[in-house]
């Protein structure tokens, strides 16, 4: 919010410097944003009265005027502006004087370049200065006319004086619990708690407002009839004529401008200088167009659709509450009034609305129409519950000081809900546990009371604390401890470390599972990334992820790019490979761990996964050597690597995935990793449909596995520690010759079932197609270790038990031994 | 060559009256170092023939055998120096007498190099075959090739080579003369064959050092790529964040991403419509499900499934609806923290105490640590926490907007509400809150100004964290 300090000093008595001011708000909650010192714009500028206008002997657009500075003289100055007429109080610039508008509105809006205002001959007549536009003055834009200042400006002031300049404009961000605050008068009231100062609230009239509604001079009585108290409990309604509709004056719209707020005309513009000043914010219904006068507050019940007075015709919701008379809706309550009884330039008698709605009836309405206005703002986030008959008066008086309108008749005050005082039982115990540190009870009174609180002492260390009404945050002692804490921003309060008992932290065994995965990635020489969990449709259909569930899809996603959670870590590691590629890089080796999200059995649900994209030099060479690409191998290497750093018993198997499954994979180069049976992952070279798709050159390889079951695979036993062996091993090759597509790491198992008692291992050691055998056969030689448990093995029963694996091997694969 | 060192055999001849004076000359280190220089090249090139010029000074010249003479013959040399005689008379056959020259020769340098006059005589009498056969095995053994080296050891020391034909003809001998001859053929065995393995070692050590300037290489070339990637710059300062505080006792835990309005709002005391809920604008998922929007829903997580005492970081992602910008990002993650207790023993002094360890852990003891009263629907009271700028240290700067802070995460104490939505009783239990986001703490650390870094993965913006040490 907005505030400039000139009309926070009319509400309390500001000493300190600038400085010391924003820090204090800031530490108290309430962050100054930023402090905008808004400097003179002009300098020898007087108020001024005109006293004669005639027209210019020479010219024809041109009056010659007569001007009455006071003290600072009389001075006969040419003036163009079709306003200017006798008895005005305009702005005279002396000869010497700066504009930052420059003389003509062609100025920068800088003082310091602009050129001292010299002694003119206009037309044959002397000048002896000017009077001034707000764009010259380089108040606004407003080049229409002269300034025109009110009766209060008295001639010979300094016009910078009579503006407050200079001023500063604090811009205090209010959290949403501080409704209280969206006001000069909320701040104030913040300024003198903290400094221990006075606050001076407005004078009123003491009223006293009558529930039910006078004859007034308009024939029927103006009536307020509430039948929605919970959403209404209070309505306050001050019938006003003789109203007549014009600008307000330069003072009260630079303050709304000051504030952010344009400025209308002087009805609208004094509601919303008292919504500004006093945080309730005011509507003015023009009362000929209400119907017998009579002020409904409903909700919308069958009304379906309402023009607000921005001409947008919107559609209802039952629920909303509406301000309606006897005919027809006037109002959506809270938000934003109708056209059909706007306040219009022929008005000349008003209905003054000073309400409290219920803040969440106000934000439902008003998220749902997209509609926030000043006026909803503060009522979503609570305003001043007992200040609704206060704040039609301050109105009230405005209209009339300004002379344009006067009262009817006593505002009408209904209450059908009246508000019971909330009262806190506060226990400075409590407070104590709560802050860690103990305030002195008369401090916790004095502050307790700056802020509006009323306080009775209700035994040793207890305190009845009624709340002020205009602080429906205040509800507990937590909060009345927020409050004294505030105060004196938090610091009395130590920084101590909590003396905990010993209590042994046990790391989660999940977490460490991951922990070591990915030092295990980080190893093999992947480079972790984080992508984005939102994706494309086109990418969860392409990447359908390892259990092919639902994909889950945003409600409000960001845009249709972005409208889905991502089933499958790829497609994110995949724009990342692109990304680079387009940025100079020519290899790309990452992984990403992280959620991937599906709709299983109907319920949205999310899985950890790991996965990595290998593309480019794998291992890179020296210097003029040969490097070692990615491919399926590198990425199966670095898996096993993984299981074997694991170091669980399960057994491993790549096999190959069934037609129609992971599409995007080259389909003789892929496969699915199953530990102990279960699929957990596949392996693969991208198809080179997709490789083409992606305008790559080279194999790009990857995989992608369930986190939750490789970690339940690493929490399998580890391997059993067994001594190094004591007698040597002797090795005998055998090469068999099979069917080119019969998997070599079958030949190697069957091997090893052949249980030949001295047989220890068996190595699968190359595999070799050529010319020298036949087409559609391949050659797999294995390396066949024998050792004795007790003995070192002599050559004799080495080859016996070699020469009947070999035999019995043949047999088993149906296989030739290759000679 | 050090046991060849003279003195203890001059000792043994018949050395006279300034034995002390060598004594002390040799053992003055500098002369010694010198004396030894001189024996090395004197056995290098041992054809010498000592003589003294008329000034009486020493001067080498070419020693010549007298061929034809046979048999172990006493000789003597003598040098004769003036005003000091040193005389090896009659020097035994079995003294090297090589050597002994050697060592004349050497002491009369040194006393020429004492500036002491030196004059005489040495003068060798008799040689033998024996001596002769040494002699030009010496001879042929100067600067040999490897082949010549073994050529030299066939002709000398192989089965019929020269000296084994001696020992064949030993018997020939008169008895009195076998030992001697026969020691002596050893002993000139023993010199050739140490001479022989000596230049062997020093032809393959001189065959080595050639090699090693062939085999230089271009030290200046890469070495072979070993591969080992790294973690995440965001990864490794969470897991930085998180050991800090499970350093001081708090648990890990995470829990999910997709939650329910309960768990992301409604027990986090943001009534339905409230304007709080606006600070986090939210992505909607069907069946009455959400994206969290912080980390918060892990306090309803843990307590609702645990009774304190708890002291709990929960690390995650986040997602908020925001455009991917400099400044934010549809996906986050960040870390939310809570510890209760009973009432009184966990207090915002507590939260003061933890924050302030924490913060200065992470950015370094000097750091300013300043707490201010805000709002959060689930704290009471809430407290938005401060560092000093890491860029200005609280002089003020653009980045700081001229404040001299920056604001780095919130805290409170846990609002009551959120202790009743979880079945805790406010008046039995208490406790503080904490969250921060890890990207917007990598920034800050790392003086970067855009988060869109973070979920690029730019490789040449990520290899910049190889060390672990930027991002930490």
């Amino acid at each position: 919010m907005k505030l400039p300090l000139s009309w926070l000093k009319e509400f309390v008595t500001i000493d300190v410097e600038l400085n010391e001011l924003c820090d204090r708000l800031t530490i108290a909650g309430l962050e100054v944003e930023n402090s905008e010192q808004l400097g003179p714009s002009f300098t020898d500028v007087f108020v001024a009265k005109v006293t004669a206008v005639e027209r210019h002997p020479n010219a024809d657009r041109l009056n010659l005027c007569a001007v009455d500075a006071g003290p600072a003289g009389r001075f006969r100055v040419v003036c163009g502006a079709p306003n200017v007429h006798p008895g005005m109080t305009a702005a005279l610039a002396k000869i010497g004087a700066r504009l930052a508008g420059g003389v003509h509105g062609e100025g920068t809006g800088s003082l310091e370049n602009a050129l001292p205002l010299q002694a003119a001959v206009i037309r044959g007549v002397p000048s002896e200065g000017m009077l001034c536009s707000e764009a010259e003055l380089g108040l606004s834009k407003d080049h229409e006319g002269i300034l025109e200042l009110d009766a209060d400006a008295r001639p010979g002031d300094l016009l910078s004086s009579y503006l407050r300049i200079p001023d500063v404009v604090l811009d205090i961000a209010i959290t949403p619990n501080r409704g209280d605050c969206l006001s000069i008068l909320g701040i104030a009231r913040e300024i003198a708690a903290l400094f221990n100062l006075k606050l001076n609230s407005p004078k009123l009239p003491s009223v006293k407002a009558p529930n039910q509604g006078a004859a007034t001079a308009w024939g029927l009585p103006v009536v307020v009839e509430i039948f929605a108290p919970e959403a209404c409990p209070r309505y306050a309604a001050l019938p006003m004529t003789g109203i007549r509709i014009k600008p307000s004056p330069v003072w009260l719209r630079r303050r709304l401008e000051l504030c952010g707020m344009r400025a209308v005309n002087n009805v609208v513009d004094v509601t919303n200088y008292v919504m500004l000043e006093l945080g309730q914010p005011l509507h003015a219904f023009d009362a000929t167009q209400v119907v017998d006068h009579a002020i409904i507050v409903r909700r919308a019940g069958v009304n379906r659709e309402f023009t607000t007075l921005d001409g947008v015709a919107r559609s209802l919701d039952p629920n909303d509450l509406m301000i309606a008379d006897r005919d027809k809706v006037l109002a959506i309550a809270g938000v934003m009034g109708g056209q059909n009884s706007e306040v219009s330039p022929a008005t000349t008698s008003i209905i003054l609305e000073s309400a409290y709605f219920d803040p969440a009836t106000i934000a439902r309405t008003a998220r749902r129409l997209g509609l926030r206005s000043e006026a909803s703002y503060r009522f979503e986030r609570g305003i001043d519950r007992a200040g609704q008959v206060n704040a039609v008066l301050r109105a009230g008086a405005l209209i009339r000081e300004l002379g344009e309108g006067r009262a009817v008749a006593a505002p009408l005050d209904v209450e059908p809900l009246p508000a019971p005082p909330r009262t806190i039982a506060l226990d400075l115990a409590a407070m104590t546990a709560i802050l860690g540190v103990a305030i002195p009870a008369p401090e916790v009174e004095r502050r307790l009371r700056a802020i509006g609180a009323e306080i009775e002492p209700a035994g040793p260390g207890r305190f009845n604390v009624v709340a002020p009404p205009f602080r429906p945050d205040l509800n507990e002692t937590a909060d009345l401890a927020e409050e004294v804490a505030r105060l004196a921003g938090l610091a009395e309060i130590p920084a101590v470390p909590p003396l905990r008992s010993a209590v042994i932290v046990t790391p989660d065994p999940a977490r460490e599972a991951v922990r070591e995965i990915r030092e295990i990635l980080v190893g093999c020489g992947l480079i972790e990334a984080k992508t984005i969990a939102f994706v494309a449709p086109g990418d969860n259909e392409r990447f359908a992820g390892l259990d092919r569930s639902e994909p889950v899809r945003v409600t409000n996603p960001l845009s249709a790019e972005l409208s889905e959670m991502r089933r499958s870590l790829v497609p994110g590691l995949l724009a990342a490979l692109r990304f680079n590629l387009n940025r100079e890089a020519r290899n790309f080796h990452m992984f990403e761990i992280g959620k991937t999200f599906g709709v299983r059995e109907g319920v949205a649900g999310e899985s950890d996964r790991v996965a990595v994209v290998s593309y480019g030099d794998f291992a890179m060479g020296a210097v003029g050597q040969p490097a070692v690409a990615a491919s399926f191998g590198t990425l199966k290497g670095v898996l096993e690597t993984i299981f074997r750093t694991l170091s669980a018993h399960g057994r491993i198997d790549f096999e190959r995935i069934p037609e129609g499954h992971a599409t995007y994979l080259h389909p003789g180069r892929c496969a699915s990793i199953k530990l102990g049976g279960v699929a957990v992952g596949i392996l693969g070279e991208l198809h080179p449909a997709e490789a083409l798709r992606l305008e790559l050159t080279s194999p790009c390889a990857l995989f992608e596995l369930d986190m939750a079951q490789l970690i339940a695979y690493g929490a399998e036993p580890r391997q059993k520690v067994i001594p190094p062996p004591r007698f040597p091993a002797v090795r005998r090759d055998l090469a068999l010759v099979i069917d080119r597509d019969f998997p070599a790491n079958k030949v190697s198992e069957v091997i090893a079932g052949l249980d030949a008692g001295l047989l220890e291992s068996v190595e699968l050691f190359d595999v070799y197609e050529g010319s020298s055998l036949p087409a559609g056969k391949k050659s797999v030689a294995v390396a066949c270790r024998y050792r004795g448990k007790d003995r070192t093995l002599t050559d004799d029963e080495v080859n016996r038990a070699h020469a009947a694996l070999v035999e019995r091997a043949a047999k088993q694969l149906g296989a030739e031994l290759r000679q | 060559m050090d046991e060849q060192i003279p003195l203890v055999e001059l000792e043994g001849g018949s050395v006279t009256n300034h034995a002390n004076e060598w004594r002390e000359l040799l053992n003055d280190q500098v002369k010694k170092d010198d004396f030894h220089d001189q024996l090395e090249s004197l056995i290098d090139d041992n054809l010498w023939e000592p003589s003294f010029s008329d000034d009486g000074y020493l001067t080498i010249s070419k020693h010549s055998i007298v061929p034809g003479v046979t048999g172990p013959t006493a000789w003597s040399v003598v040098i004769r120096c003036d005003g000091l005689r040193i005389e090896a008379d009659r020097v035994p056959v079995a003294t090297d007498t090589w050597e002994v020259a050697e060592h004349m020769f050497t002491v009369a340098r040194l006393l020429k190099w004492e500036q002491k006059k030196v004059s005489g005589s040495v003068s060798f009498q008799k040689a033998t075959d024996l001596e002769e056969i040494l002699f030009r095995a010496l001879q042929d053994l100067r600067s040999p090739s490897a082949q010549q080296l073994e050529n030299v050891r066939v002709r000398y020391l192989g089965r019929s080579g020269e000296l084994t034909q001696v020992m064949r003809r030993l018997g020939q001998l008169p008895n009195e003369e076998r030992p001697l001859v026969g020691r002596r053929v050893n002993e000139i065995k023993n010199i050739l064959e140490k001479r022989i393995s000596d230049l062997d070692g020093a032809l393959k050590h001189a065959a080595m050092e050639r090699s090693l300037g062939e085999a230089r290489i271009d030290v200046t070339l890469p070495g072979r790529h070993v591969p080992r990637g790294w973690l995440h710059p965001v990864t490794q300062s969470r897991e930085r964040m998180l050991g800090i505080f499970t350093a001081m006792g708090f648990e890990v835990i995470e829990t999910q991403d997709i939650e329910d309005d309960f768990h992301n709002f409604g027990a986090l005391n943001f009534p339905p419509d409230h304007p709080a809920r606006e600070m986090q604008d939210t992505f909607f998922i069907p069946g009455g499900l959400l994206l969290r929007t912080h980390t918060s829903n892990g306090q309803i997580r843990v307590m609702e499934r645990r009774k304190p005492p708890l002291a709990i970081v929960c690390p995650g992602n986040c997602y908020r609806r925001d455009e991917l910008s400099v400044r934010a990002s549809p996906m986050f993650s960040q870390i939310e923290g809570f510890m209760v207790d009973r009432t009184g023993i966990i207090t915002m002094a507590h939260l003061k105490g933890v924050l302030t360890e924490f913060l200065r852990a992470l950015f370094g003891t000097a750091t300013g640590v300043r707490f201010r009263s805000s709002f959060f629907p689930f704290t009471e009271p809430s407290a938005e926490v401060d560092i000093s700028c890491l860029l200005c240290h609280g002089a003020g700067c653009r980045v700081c907007k001229q404040s001299g802070w920056t604001e780095i995460l919130g805290a409170g104490m846990i609002h009551p509400n959120v202790l009743r939505a979880v079945g805790y009783d406010p008046t039995q239990y208490a406790g503080f809150a904490f969250g921060m986001g890890v990207e917007r703490t990598s920034l800050l650390k790392l003086g970067v100004h855009d988060l869109r870094l973070f979920f690029e993965n730019d490789l040449r913006f990520l290899s910049q964290f190889q060390s672990g040490g930027a991002a930490s």
